[in-house]
């Protein structure tokens, strides 16, 4: 099947709904990294394996991550016309009260999380699940829409995660997939640019820079020979939703980054994938194999006359690579040490090209963008940030996982109501979002999920990272602790920073050991300034950052260290 | 107890032989020693047993598990076949900016990178050594030494340093270093943060306790 023009997805729509809705039993396993580490493959095997020694006929598929990352192992399952079953904690041993509830069309109360009678999907509308007579035995178990957890989530760009297979492009297009790129291929580039200018669509790496004003840059650069560049370098440490959003719906990546080639005009495209995330680098290598199969990669791409290629690199496992031009560097085969800038990436990147360089969540907000326009992206979210951001809630929580909320939501509803709170009915000690370069910020939860908010707080939004942290936090620990991460990951390049964070470290060391005095701590503020001011990169310039915000809000911590 | 064929052997494969023999429970290893001995020479003709002749005898005879077992360990012998590094390079190219893949593609095929194969690499693509060890060296992903039977991860991310109340984490590694044939790294972040503490063990991530009941079936 070739996908040569608008008409052409009809037929790949009915291919995908035929499996997601094969008039028989569909069975959902969670089958993302996590979900594997907590047993969902012997699971998988087991259901499988007892489908067949019973002869019951169902459509058993591997999907993605859905945020359920506190019950996982995740089955989902759905008759014919009936709501869909949540099912969480699921183990090999429930497997078989699983198949004999789903043989008399009953339910497994105590395995049960959710019933979904119908999904409010952002680009296809109602998908109901529950259409032929009424709930039945399914009436006992909970609505998704009666879970706080839940309501308090905006799941745009995780739309499909956890419902489709992720390594079926059908299956994507099914749910609206690759309807927003026929829609660019007929404007004009400059115009689907303003879109995502008009769109305020901001880098969700962690920098909130205007992607639109990017995109231009690189569109009006000088040259015909550019590149896109997708990040998916997660370094940050307390992270792993952008590991988990690639494994369960790679296709709304690719869409991103072909509508972005072709509004840039860049022909080839890198996707910047870090090293030991193998499961993710595979789904990706196979979409990027599917799309060029039905003729959606490639030349003359929906009969555009726009050619692209897009390829695969494996990161080598250095924090400092998720900085552009380090990452550029890596791409290149050399050692990833930042340069200094300008001339910027736009200007002169990959291989001395004009290259623009986004983070893997802004280019999945690209398809929305266009998809739905940019006045519905606007309304989503806060003044200075649109659109919603995917979370990684981890820590001392009690739901951890990756999450998504419109920009503006509280972090008290991020921690208590998505997060359940403190693990262990504890009190909250401080949240470090934006990861090690954001610093831990006390426990303060009207900020809200805003570039600019968290910014005013002294902190970041980064690229999602929130890390909860307990009233047991030793913060001076913690400091030591990212402290170190910095000097591991520190390029050696600038000497401030080499030496600096180094220092810093030792110094901590002391104070950690009772050999610290207040002295100590003024010359590790003073310390700081030349660090910042004078390192070539974002690395250098937030090393200190967890030393100095743990100083200003927790100081006691270390006084009590003090002779 | 068979009587060995005499045999003369060329390269590794006296020791691949061995391993071969490894694999036989120890009360039937004499007869086994008897009869391989002699398949191996009979493909040898009257010349050398090379590695391929051992290769052949296992690929042809020995069943599964212990067939892709025993291949594993050849793999795993040292040294490198040199074709291996031909078939990547022409795979991936000869240009710098393909240097990561190819350095990936033999770490995944040998399970590190020797330094004869970095030579290898720099002859066969024109590329300094010393910009090949600069690479090699500055990405922590590339291994320079040979990793143990088994290969343990302890992730360093913030969710498991913090969520590692009951030192999970530290008895891993305190066990592992007591056993040579496991290999042991700290990693940056592995991204699963609700896992946590997270311990990948041969390429599979455990949660804490798991990963430590996993590891005493190991040493």
């Amino acid at each position: 099947m070739k996908i040569q023009k608008a008409e052409d997805l009809v037929q790949a729509k009915e291919l995908g709904n035929k499996t997601l809705f094969p008039g028989k039993v569909r069975i959902n396993v969670g089958m993302s990294t996590c979900c594997i580490a907590k047993g969902a493959d012997i699971v998988l095997n087991a259901l499988v394996y007892g489908l067949k020694s019973r002869g019951i006929d169902a459509e058993v598929a591997k999907v993605g991550c859905n945020g359920l990352c506190h019950i996982e192992p995740v089955v989902e399952i759905q008759h014919p016309g009936k709501a869909k079953i949540i099912y969480g904690n699921v183990k090999e041993a429930d497997v078989t009260r699983l198949l004999d509830a789903l043989a008399s069309g009953s339910v497994v109360d105590d395995l049960a999380f959710a019933r979904i009678d119908a999904e409010d999907n952002v680009l296809v509308g109602e998908i109901k699940y529950q259409y032929s007579g009424d709930a039945g035995a399914y009436a006992t178990v909970k609505s998704v829409q009666d879970i706080d957890f839940i309501k308090a989530q905006q799941k745009i760009i995780l739309r499909n995660a956890g419902s489709i297979n992720p390594e079926s492009i059908n299956e994507y297009i099914a749910r609206g997939g690759y309807e927003a790129l026929v829609k660019a291929v007929s404007k004009k580039p400059d115009d689907i640019i303003k879109d995502v200018i008009d769109a305020g669509l901001r880098g969700r790496g962690g920098g909130g820079f205007p992607a639109g004003l990017k995109w231009k840059a690189c569109r009006e650069a000088t040259g015909t020979e550019k590149y896109l560049i997708c990040n998916v370098s997660e370094g940050e440490p307390g992270i792993g939703m952008h590991r988990s959003f690639l494994e369960s719906d790679p296709h709304s990546v690719l869409e991103g980054l072909i509508i972005g080639g072709y509004a840039i005009g860049a022909q080839t495209a890198y996707v910047y994938i870090r090293d030991n995330y193998r499961l993710a680098l595979t789904r990706f290598q196979k979409a990027i194999d599917d799309a060029k199969e039905v003729g959606l990669l490639g030349d003359n791409i929906l009969g555009s006359g726009f050619n692209m290629t897009v390829k695969v690199k494996e990161g080598g496992g250095r924090f400092v690579c998720g900085e552009e031009t380090a990452l550029i560097a890596c791409i290149e085969g050399r050692i990833g040490e930042p340069c200094q800038r300008p001339p910027f990436p736009v200007q002169k990147g990959l291989f001395g090209k004009p290259t623009c360089i986004n983070n893997v969540e802004t280019w999945a907000n690209v398809p929305l963008i266009i998809a739905k326009g940019s006045s519905w992206y606007k309304s989503i979210g806060s003044e200075g940030s649109k659109g919603t951001k995917v979370l990684s809630l981890t820590g001392n929580v009690a739901r951890p996982g990756m999450v998504e909320v419109a920009m503006g939501t509280t972090l008290k509803d991020v921690v208590e109501v998505i997060g359940g709170g403190v693990a262990g009915g504890k009190k909250l000690k401080g949240i470090q979002t934006g990861g090690p370069s954001g610093g831990v910020l006390p426990a303060k939860l009207d900020i809200t999920v805003d570039y600019d908010a968290l910014k005013a707080a002294g902190s970041m939004l980064g690229s999602g990272g929130m890390v909860i942290m307990d009233e047991d936090t030793d913060m001076v620990k913690v400091a030591q602790y990212f402290t170190d991460f910095f000097v591991q990951e520190s390029c050696g390049k600038c000497v401030p920073c080499r030496e600096g964070v180094c220092r810093m470290r030792a110094m901590l060391d002391e104070i950690i050991a009772g050999r610290g005095t207040a002295h100590d701590l003024s010359l590790l503020e003073e310390m700081s300034e030349p660090i910042i001011s004078a390192s070539a990169c974002a690395l250098g310039k937030t090393a200190p950052v967890p030393i100095l915000s743990s100083l200003k809000h927790f100081r006691n911590d270390y006084t009590a260290y003090l002779k | 107890m068979s009587e060995a064929t005499a045999i003369t052997w060329s390269g590794k494969s006296e020791a691949m032989f061995e391993i071969m023999l490894g694999e036989v429970p120890e009360a039937m290893r004499g007869v086994f020693r008897g009869k391989l001995s002699a398949v191996i020479a009979q493909k040898a003709q009257g010349g050398a047993a090379t590695e391929d002749h051992v290769s052949a005898v296992v690929t042809e005879i020995v069943p599964e598990p212990f067939k892709s077992a025993i291949l594993k360990k050849f793999k795993e012998l040292g040294d490198f076949d040199i074709k291996v590094i031909d078939h990547i390079i022409e795979k991936q190219g000869k240009s710098q900016d393909k240097l990561m893949y190819i350095l990936h593609d033999i770490q995944d095929e040998v399970g590190y990178l020797p330094v004869e194969a970095l030579r290898a690499v720099s002859n066969k693509t024109g590329i300094n050594l010393s910009t090949i060890y600069n690479v090699a060296t500055f990405y922590k992903t590339f291994k320079l030494t040979r990793p143990g039977s088994h290969h343990v991860k302890i992730c360093c991310g913030t969710a498991c340093h913090i969520n590692d109340k009951s030192g999970v984490a530290r008895q891993v590694e305190a066990r592992v270093s007591a056993s040579p044939a496991v290999s042991m790294e700290k990693t940056l972040c592995m991204g699963c943060c609700d896992c946590s503490p997270a311990i990948e063990i041969d390429g599979r991530i455990y949660t804490g306790e798991e990963a430590k009941a996993k590891i005493e079936t190991l040493a």
